[in-house]
């Protein structure tokens, strides 16, 4: 195994400490950053390093931060996406809790090359530790003189907050998250302006997720190069944190190369499926990533590749459902929490969510009818690409794929009731 | 979506919450607002009408939007908690790992439905999607909060985040009783349930 990167202090004792992290190497990059390097470089380097965003959308970082226009009437802003909602996953949670020093260093490099001055990152208010951490992390770096007025005697002036969520789903999406952020409903916004040229308050915003400004500094200290070259041959990418759940015998986070098939995955790093059933289903990238038959794990994890078998890498989040899973009830659960964190503002999604719930515990009740299947696949048909947000779209990922892959299970508890 | 309504009450007490403001120190804004719900949320266990009233004055943010948000988000309530509330991971991992009997067996030895709280608020059951613990699923997470005992009034507690949350991983409905024990010490309100 090669040296984790990402992952390195989740076990190392009292990491969370400017102390600790010091001596691991930490804030060299920001050194470097600041004064042996010009913004663009960085931002050329972030660029080669094929980083592509880790929140779910998995859009170039680099590209994403060269959008924000050089001059512009109002203040630039940079928002770090930590409302780490999507169900089974889990991997920025250890990053915040156990390397929070990894965010505010990325931050601070962030916005030294983007030219922003002013930080926020927006947490899940159901994560009370990593809130506690990132904001002693913060107060930390205030007091080294990192976060501030002329960091590092370079004139480089940056201040960073917490915001704490209050619980929607919604809110993880980037621009109900900058609704949030301003005191509104998480109600996400009419694309376009992107948010790069109309953000928070107005102004051009850089949204980034936990993970990827956690992996910046070491970008920035290795090269763009490096960190593309611990990808998988041929994919790049750097690498990844997995986090794995369900019905494996080691749930659990891991960090592995881009590209990593993941039937190595589930059999290697995750230990095979628990009490050594037969695999059944799995989902690849989060709740919302179209489920994937036991043929199908062959495929490399990386946003092309799963994207080509009709999946989506998303967050990376791995469930893994072993043979006496009940489909049918799993997808009443995704079903019905897609439902509930519908935001109501686009129609399609609204109700077509609530539909595709009342049709599925019909079905789950044993009352369903030989036309459900059908209708639930014309709903998600009709919410498909009608939606402001990826929410919609997220809801029928599950849906067509669970009713497509697996009809003859639905079909048996139509026609013969619950198991 | 949420169907709720603000509780029509008599005054409580607002010298917390406006100490809080002044301290803020600066001039409040729009973005001021959730973090004002949550400390209101976090010091009375639930926003009660007088305190959004309060806010709305000092914020002159109208009512009709204070509400659009508080009810917007889930970590707001507009009627007491109990002291302890139960929540219970029914995300697509814990599901798959049995959180669906976990949820019926805490309902049936509490006499409770998803979102209800006990008589003697004592326990408020709600289901949660995803709290990021994956692996250690089935999860509950029992979180307490001092002021959150069905009543309203004195003073905020002093910590701005709620109290002492703790995690269950790998919960089996046969835990389920031994786990709640552990929160009802004084009289034994779970004989006679279930079993």
């Amino acid at each position: 195994m090669p040296e984790p990167i990402l992952s390195r202090n989740f076990s190392k004792k009292n990491a969370h400490t400017l102390g600790v992290y010091i001596q691991g190497g930490g804030y060299e990059a920001l050194k470097k950053a600041l004064t042996e390097m010009k913004p663009e470089q960085i931002i050329q380097e972030v660029d080669k390093s094929g980083l592509k965003g880790r929140g779910g959308a998995g859009f170039p970082v680099g590209k994403k931060w060269s959008f924000i226009p050089k001059e512009a009437p109002k203040p630039k802003y940079l928002v770090i996406n930590a409302d780490e909602g999507e169900p089974g996953t889990y991997k920025d949670r250890p990053i915040m809790e156990c390397d929070p020093h990894a965010v505010v260093e990325g931050a601070i490099i962030t916005c030294f090359a983007v030219g922003i001055h002013w930080a926020g990152i927006y947490v899940r208010g159901e994560y009370v530790k990593s809130i506690e951490r990132l904001e002693g992390a913060i107060n930390e770096a205030y007091a080294k003189g990192y976060l501030g007025k002329n960091i590092l005697e370079t004139g480089f002036d940056l201040d960073m907050v917490v915001h704490r969520g209050a619980g929607a789903y919604i809110c993880g999406e980037e621009t109900g998250l900058l609704e949030s952020f301003e005191g509104k409903k998480g109600q996400p916004r009419m694309k376009p302006p992107f948010p790069a040229i109309v953000g928070l308050f107005q102004g051009p915003t850089v949204i980034n997720n936990v993970e990827s400004i956690a992996a910046i500094p070491h970008i920035v200290k290795n090269g763009g190069e490096w960190f593309n070259g611990l990808g998988a041959p041929g994919i790049g990418g750097g690498v990844k944190l997995f986090p794995v759940s369900g019905h494996v015998k080691k749930p659990g986070v891991y960090e592995l190369p881009m590209g990593t098939p993941l039937r190595e995955i589930i059999y290697k790093h995750a230990g095979g499926i628990r009490g050594d059933k037969k695999l059944k289903a799995v989902i690849p990238g989060g709740a919302s990533a179209p489920v994937l038959k036991p043929e199908e794990i062959d495929v490399p994890m990386e946003y092309a590749n799963l994207a080509k078998i009709g999946s989506m890498m998303g967050s990376g989040a791995v469930i893994v459902m072993d043979e006496d899973t009940d489909l049918v009830k799993t997808l009443r659960v995704l079903m019905c929490f897609y439902a509930h964190e519908s935001c109501g503002k686009c129609t399609p999604c609204r109700e077509g969510t609530g539909w595709m719930a009342k049709i599925i515990k019909r079905i789950e009740k044993g009352e369903g009818e030989s036309a459900d299947l059908d209708t639930i696949v014309s709903i998600a048909n009709g919410i498909r690409g009608r939606t402001l947000c990826p929410l919609g779209d997220a809801a029928v990922g599950p849906a067509l794929s669970f009713v497509t892959k697996f009809r003859q299970e639905f079909e048996d508890y139509i026609k013969v009731g619950a198991g | 979506m949420k169907k709720e309504t603000l509780r029509q009450e008599a005054a409580v007490e607002l010298g917390g919450l406006e100490r809080h403001i002044k301290n803020l120190n600066h001039r409040l804004s729009r973005s001021d607002l959730i973090p004002l719900l949550q400390y209101t949320q976090d010091s009375y266990g639930y926003l009660p009408k007088p305190a959004l009233e309060f806010i709305s004055r000092s914020t002159r943010i109208p009512m009709s939007r204070i509400f659009g948000v508080a009810s917007f988000y889930s970590q707001f309530s507009f009627v007491p908690k109990g002291k302890f509330t139960i929540k219970v991971c029914v995300g697509t991992a814990c599901h798959v790992r049995g959180a669906d009997k976990v949820k019926s067996r805490i309902g049936e030895l509490l006499g409770v439905k998803d979102g209800e709280t006990t008589a003697d608020y004592r326990f408020t059951l709600e289901s949660v999607a995803c709290l990021g613990t994956c692996a250690l699923g089935p999860i509950v997470v029992i979180g307490s909060s001092k002021k959150a005992e069905g009543c309203c009034g004195g003073e905020p507690v002093k910590q701005a985040l709620s109290l002492g949350d703790k995690f269950y991983g790998q919960v089996s409905p046969e835990k389920v009783q031994e786990i709640l024990g552990r929160y009802t010490k004084e009289e034994p309100i779970l004989s006679g349930a279930g079993g």
